[in-house]
């Protein structure tokens, strides 16, 4: 009888949460007439072959401080078309971010990388971080954000109605959730570490010699090519000291470079 | 049988501590002897005493020399001290054979060359000078009992660090060696760390081990360290180099040299009985220019990337029989010397015909950097790897050379399968071939602008996020609390009923005020009468039938409950008993006052804690 009505209030609570999290999680959404009225304007810049226009357009969207995948996929279209390969990888990885499931996304930047001059062969992570950033990479920041919040509902719930009931399946259930909720916890932070902290870009230049110091007569160490994604390290006025993904280490002028 | 077992661990330690010692010894007896004459001072009176010593290094088995005899000087051996030191790790030893000598006339005289034989090879000595001067001229060389600041301004002038390079005019890149060395004149110096130095527009290398030795410098002899690296400029115009700083400790003596036995033979204990300073040096070189060159403009080959020094280049590849569209690792040698940090990877040239990755510099050692690069042939009709060219600059010829590499030749066989060739459509037209022709572009833009959302806004970010999370934390906290009361009023009888014992008072004393109301005495006492007593049973844990004033001590034992209260509790108990028998003396005030009586006692028990 007990356990009845327990049931009863757990079922009342997940529609309560279900609602209000609804209500939250779409409060981030934003529709903006003017901003939908310059992507379609973009659009027929970029149909009728007028790339640069449909640039520039697509760039005063992202300048009034709105972004979406769909603007990035856009404008990386619009710099491939005019031979802007390095540029156009930095807007499919902008986008992929938002859209990491968009197929047309990851077609693009995969013919674009295929076009750069790059073959640099990535140092080994400690297999568990591969594996982590590899799931991570599925799903955005927010989606993940979505998914931690939820399990960790879950596992509040099961263990208050374990409490309550002391139903022994719910227990299982509830040590189950705690697990995900560990593994959940960790892909979030990979993610965040990816998204927020770490420094990534990419060189848009079509060759720039990396040196060992923030001067032009100093030593050059390798050259990067156009595409190539980096990490920044350092900064020294206009120089970059940046990590290629094969370990090497170089400063190079800040405008060959545009962080993601 | 245990102290046996103790005697026999304590031989096999010597044992091994002997051998050890031995293993150490091996390296610095390995090592060439030196031989060199120093005194103790320069400049003395006549009649006082100079100590000479003839220092062996390397060595601390050379028996004492016979000095040879001196007009004006008496000589007299002292005898032998060793020492073993250790800079940055490097071991080394010596021995000096020390000897008394005694200026009779005034005058310069020169002591050395000395020259002996010693398991059949000759070693000479420089030669040094001694000034004596008469009575009262001499100048005052050392004190031993000096103050510390006195004694910083001796070692300052004995101790001096000095700056050199192997070029003043250098290119951009080019390596060039210098030489940072510390002298020490008659000091005993521990602890001598790496040189720093200051090298604006300049990448050194880092120093390499210190060599030690003995140089005789203004007619004295100094012990120095030396320390070697090489430096690259990486600015062009006149850039300085140094100052070269040293840090070490000199220690020093508090007590007089010509003591007992007249030798240095209490010194090596001087540490151990608190008469050594450790004076903590910092000693700079002076700076030096250098001017570095730019590139010539003239003949610059198209292959330079920067490398400087004299290189040569090896090219080999594998396979050299291969399928169209197999790779092939092409690897590039290049041997010799000069700054390897500028070599880049040699330029293929003619690559028609050809796919190409990237080169990745394999290994540098310090003569040789290996380049290998994958190139594919992607035509049958190719009978040669394209030519390797690298290009340098000499810095010893002044002069831009470049290193061309050997035809090699290939054998390339038609591929098994068909190549599906991907063209960007946006570069290249349709090509009416044999083979099928997969076209590949971007795929179009899309027509949705998708979720907006502001630039930088996360949901973890979100006011109304975090706040459902908190609650649902809360919640749950609630739904905690709220158990473990409920478990608590389950499994512990006496909680429950105190909790119930207020609740019970309250409606039970509300019936009494009715019957107060009413004027009717009789039910108003049994009404008290059966509210004090569930009431304390309640509270107390206790059957409530078993309440009555006798109780009442025994709870003031037990719960040392105030004398007051007890008493109003009493009190109310015996109108309750004397309203059974003589109602007519009970009045409304008198029932009021025990109703009054019963509030007080019940809140102040129900803020007592026990």
């Amino acid at each position: 009888m007990m356990a009845k009505k327990i049931f009863k209030y757990v079922i009342i609570l997940l529609g309560c949460a279900g609602i209000l999290s609804s209500f939250v999680y779409s409060a981030g959404a934003q529709s903006d007439s003017q901003a939908q009225a310059l992507f379609y304007k973009a659009n027929e810049s970029f149909q009728q072959g007028n790339y640069e226009q449909s640039e520039k357009i697509y760039q005063e969207i992202l300048a009034a401080g709105l972004h979406s995948g769909s603007i990035y996929y856009n404008l990386g279209n619009a710099f491939f078309k005019q031979g802007q390969l390095g540029r156009a990888i930095v807007n499919y990885e902008r986008a992929q971010r938002l859209l990491p499931q968009d197929s047309d996304v990851q077609a693009n930047l995969q013919y674009a990388l295929s076009l750069c001059n790059n073959s640099v062969v990535p140092l080994k992570q400690f297999w568990l971080i591969s594996i982590l950033k590899s799931i991570a990479r599925h799903l955005p920041l927010d989606s993940w954000t979505m998914l931690l919040s939820g399990v960790y509902f879950l596992v509040l719930l099961f263990l208050a109605w374990f409490m309550l009931s002391k139903i022994i399946v719910l227990k299982k259930i509830a040590i189950s959730l705690s697990c995900l909720l560990v593994l959940v916890s960790c892909l979030w932070l990979v993610k965040f570490q990816q998204i927020r902290l770490d420094k990534k870009a990419i060189i848009i230049v079509s060759e720039i010699d990396s040196r060992f110091a923030p001067a032009e007569d100093a030593v050059v160490h390798f050259k990067a090519y156009e595409g190539a994604s980096i990490d920044i390290i350092d900064q020294n006025n206009a120089w970059v000291r940046i990590k290629t993904p094969d370990g090497k280490i170089g400063w190079v002028p800040e405008s060959a470079i545009e962080k993601l | 049988m245990k102290n046996k077992n103790f005697k026999y661990y304590d031989i096999r330690l010597v044992v091994w501590t002997m051998a050890f010692i031995c293993l150490l010894a091996v390296p610095i007896f390995a090592k060439d002897m030196t031989f060199g004459v120093s005194l103790d001072r320069d400049h003395v009176e006549v009649g006082d005493m100079v100590q000479a010593g003839l220092v062996f290094e390397n060595t601390q088995s050379v028996p004492a020399l016979q000095l040879p005899e001196i007009p004006g000087l008496k000589t007299q051996y002292i005898g032998p001290s060793t020492q073993m030191t250790n800079v940055n790790g490097q071991m080394s030893s010596s021995v000096t054979h020390r000897y008394r000598i005694v200026p009779m006339q005034t005058g310069t005289f020169t002591l050395g060359p000395f020259s002996f034989s010693y398991n059949n090879d000759n070693y000479s000595s420089a030669a040094v000078d001694l000034v004596v001067m008469d009575r009262g001229q001499a100048p005052l060389q050392s004190s031993t009992n000096s103050s510390p600041a006195r004694q910083n301004d001796d070692i300052d002038g004995r101790m001096f660090v000095t700056l050199s390079s192997q070029k003043t005019k250098v290119y951009i890149n080019e390596p060039f060696e210098i030489t940072v060395k510390m002298y020490i004149n008659q000091l005993s110096v521990r602890g001598i760390d790496y040189p720093i130095v200051n090298a604006q527009g300049l990448v050194l290398e880092p120093f390499g081990q210190p060599r030690q030795y003995r140089e005789q410098l203004a007619g004295k002899l100094h012990d120095v360290v030396e320390f070697k690296t090489i430096a690259y400029a990486s600015q062009q115009g006149d850039l300085t180099l140094g100052p070269a700083k040293m840090n070490a400790k000199v220690i020093t003596r508090q007590k007089e040299r010509s003591g007992f036995l007249g030798s240095d033979f209490f010194d090596d204990f001087g540490d151990m009985f608190g008469r050594a300073n450790i004076i903590p040096m910092n000693v700079s070189s002076p700076e030096l220019s250098l001017n570095v060159l730019p590139f010539p403009d003239k003949d610059k080959p198209k292959e330079f990337s920067g490398a400087v020094g004299s290189f040569k280049l090896e090219v080999s590849a594998a396979p050299l029989e291969l399928k169209a569209g197999d790779p092939i690792t092409l690897k590039m040698t290049i041997n010799g010397s000069g700054n390897f940090d500028s070599v880049q990877s040699p330029v293929l040239s003619s690559l028609s015909g050809f796919k190409t990755y990237n080169s990745e510099a394999q290994e540098t050692t310090d003569n040789a950097k290996v380049f290998e690069q994958v190139i594919i042939p992607q035509k049958t009709d190719i009978k040669n790897l394209p030519t390797v060219k690298f290009g340098f600059f000499d810095p010893q010829q002044q002069a831009y050379r470049t290193e061309t590499s050997q035809p090699i030749g290939l054998k390339v066989l038609p591929s098994d399968e068909k190549v599906a060739v991907i063209i960007d459509t946006a570069k290249q037209a349709p090509t009416n071939t044999s083979t099928r022709v997969l076209g590949q572009d971007i795929i179009y833009i899309k027509e949705n602008i998708g979720k907006l959302r502001p630039r930088g806004a996360f949901l973890y970010k979100d006011k109304k996020f975090r706040i459902l999370n908190i609650f649902w934390l809360f919640l749950f906290l609630a739904a905690y609390f709220f158990q473990l009361r409920k478990e608590r009023l389950t499994h512990d009888i006496g909680y429950a009923r105190k909790l119930r014992a207020p609740k019970v008072a309250r409606i039970k004393i509300q019936k009494a005020k009715q019957y107060l109301a009413q004027n009717r005495t009789e039910l108003f006492y049994e009404q008290i009468f059966k509210t004090l007593q569930e009431y304390l049973g309640h509270r107390f844990n206790r059957p409530s039938a078993g309440m009555t004033a006798e109780v009442i001590e025994e709870l003031i034992d037990a719960h040392g409950l105030d004398h007051q209260v007890a008493e109003k509790l009493k009190d109310c108990f015996t109108q309750c008993d004397m309203a059974r028998y003589a109602t007519a003396d009970l009045d409304q005030n008198k029932m009021r006052n025990t109703l009054f009586m019963l509030e007080q006692a019940i809140d102040y028990l129900e803020t007592f804690k026990k």
